[in-house]
């Protein structure tokens, strides 16, 4: 039985297509308990919302010890592997005029502690960490196969190879078939619809009209790995083959690493 | 975690006229947001000064619907509403609890056009794959996007007027009027 579902999340559509050999009530059970996590990286962090980890955390004084959550930390511990392994290019705290960084943010044992004033953002990534964690939720609870898609940062799981498409960056509408995955996540950076990124040695906002995908085993690696691709695609080579990650830029249609 | 890529050359273009995906009836998202609840059809009639009051609260321009709202016997409601996604609407469904919160959101239709691109000749030259001369209907079942898509940001808007609707007439539906 396939059930297909979108709501509103993250600031963008959430779409799930889950496939399993379950009554359709524990179907739809798996689906809400997959928008249940896909929530609860919402409420963690959000920085519009002021009761999120993110937003607390850039509240905190220096100095001053934040509580975290263990989704929180996991995702700050793994933004710092790839901040490191991009050399900064991947930056949550990079942000127009920042003096800051995120060399800033120490990173202990159930709790973060600024050591300056910083600005963080998951945006870049948490929205890839949501969608690993609805795939753990659906396989939990029994689904075999499926698509988590988060706005265009999407991972698919199971047994069959799916077809992935990539929007052209020139013209959102028109697809690029990229061929048939899987097992995989694939997450997009692109200028269309007004988002941009922020080169973090300038502070000023990338100007490249390329999109950049990356193709790798979990989407929060993929998702934080598409915004170096498209600022220095030479020094994000190297961070692609450490993550066994491989990586496509349009309108150049060639496939790197 | 073993993960295969295999990649298709040449890369190949789809320019779709247009898409959709229909995720819900509204008879199947009540059944999913209300689970055997029997839910009778709420007669509204906005008054001018309600629908003004609602497009202050909320923003949202386009004329609200008064025939799609619903009233489950707990007193909780179930609406469904339609906001503009690029070009074309995205209908949707909210569920809201006697207390005035919201229990969940689904998107009963989502839908893109992009006609205009398909004439565009020239970036297209660059692909090998179908041309505009038969536009696919993209068959949604079968293709996975990567690419951001619109915000949501609309829908947030909807569902704020919705809210609005309930604190201004639902709630008053309610045998106690709370």
């Amino acid at each position: 039985m396939v059930v297909e579902r979108m709501r509103p999340l993250l600031g963008t559509f959430v779409a799930i297509r889950a496939r399993a050999r379950l009554a359709p009530t524990d179907l739809e059970h798996a689906v809400s308990l997959a928008y249940g996590a896909v929530s609860r990286v919402h409420a963690l962090m959000s920085a519009q919302d002021p009761a999120s980890d993110v937003s607390r955390v850039n509240r905190a004084l220096p100095g001053e010890r934040v509580t975290v959550d263990a989704w929180t930390l996991a995702v700050l511990r793994r933004a710092r592997v790839i901040w490191l392994a991009t050399r900064g290019l991947f930056d949550p705290c990079a942000a127009p005029g920042a003096t800051t960084g995120f060399a800033d943010l120490d990173l202990l044992a159930g709790e973060v502690r600024p050591l300056r004033s910083v600005h963080l953002t998951l945006d870049g990534i948490a929205k890839g960490f949501a969608v690993d964690r609805a795939v753990a939720a659906l396989r939990a609870a029994g689904v075999a196969s499926g698509v988590v898609n988060a706005g265009g940062d999407l991972r698919i799981f199971g047994a069959d190879p799916e077809p992935v498409c990539v929007r052209h960056p020139e013209h959102p509408g028109a697809l690029v078939a990229i061929g048939e995955v899987r097992e995989v996540a694939v997450a997009t950076s692109a200028p269309y619809f007004g988002s941009s990124c922020i080169d973090p040695r300038s502070g000023r906002a990338c100007s490249s009209q390329a999109s950049g995908t990356v193709i790798a085993a979990d989407c929060m690696t993929a998702d934080a790995l598409t915004k170096p691709l498209l600022i220095e695609p030479a020094i994000t080579a190297r961070a692609l083959q450490r993550f066994g990650a491989r990586a496509l830029r349009l309108p150049d249609a060639r496939l790197a690493a | 975690m073993r993960w295969e890529t295999l990649l298709t050359a040449p890369i190949a273009l789809i320019s779709p006229a247009s898409w959709a995906a229909v995720y819900l009836t509204v008879e199947q998202a009540q059944q999913a947001m209300f689970p055997g609840a029997r839910l009778v059809k709420a007669p509204l009639k906005l008054t001018s000064a309600q629908r003004e009051a609602l497009l202050e609260r909320s923003g949202v321009h386009e004329p609200f619907r008064e025939d799609r709202v619903w009233r489950a016997a707990s007193g909780a409601f179930f609406v469904v509403d339609e906001v503009v996604g690029k070009h074309e609407m995205i209908t949707y469904a909210v569920g809201i609890g006697r207390d005035g919160s919201v229990k969940r959101i689904e998107i009963l239709e989502y839908r893109e056009t992009y006609g205009h691109e398909i004439r565009d000749v020239a970036w297209r030259a660059q692909f090998v794959g179908k041309t505009a001369a038969s536009p696919l209907k993209l068959n949604r079942d079968i293709v996975n996007i990567s690419g951001a898509t619109l915000s949501c940001k609309h829908v947030t808007d909807g569902v704020r007027r919705v809210l609005a609707l309930h604190d201004l007439v639902l709630r008053k539906l309610n045998d106690d009027g709370r």
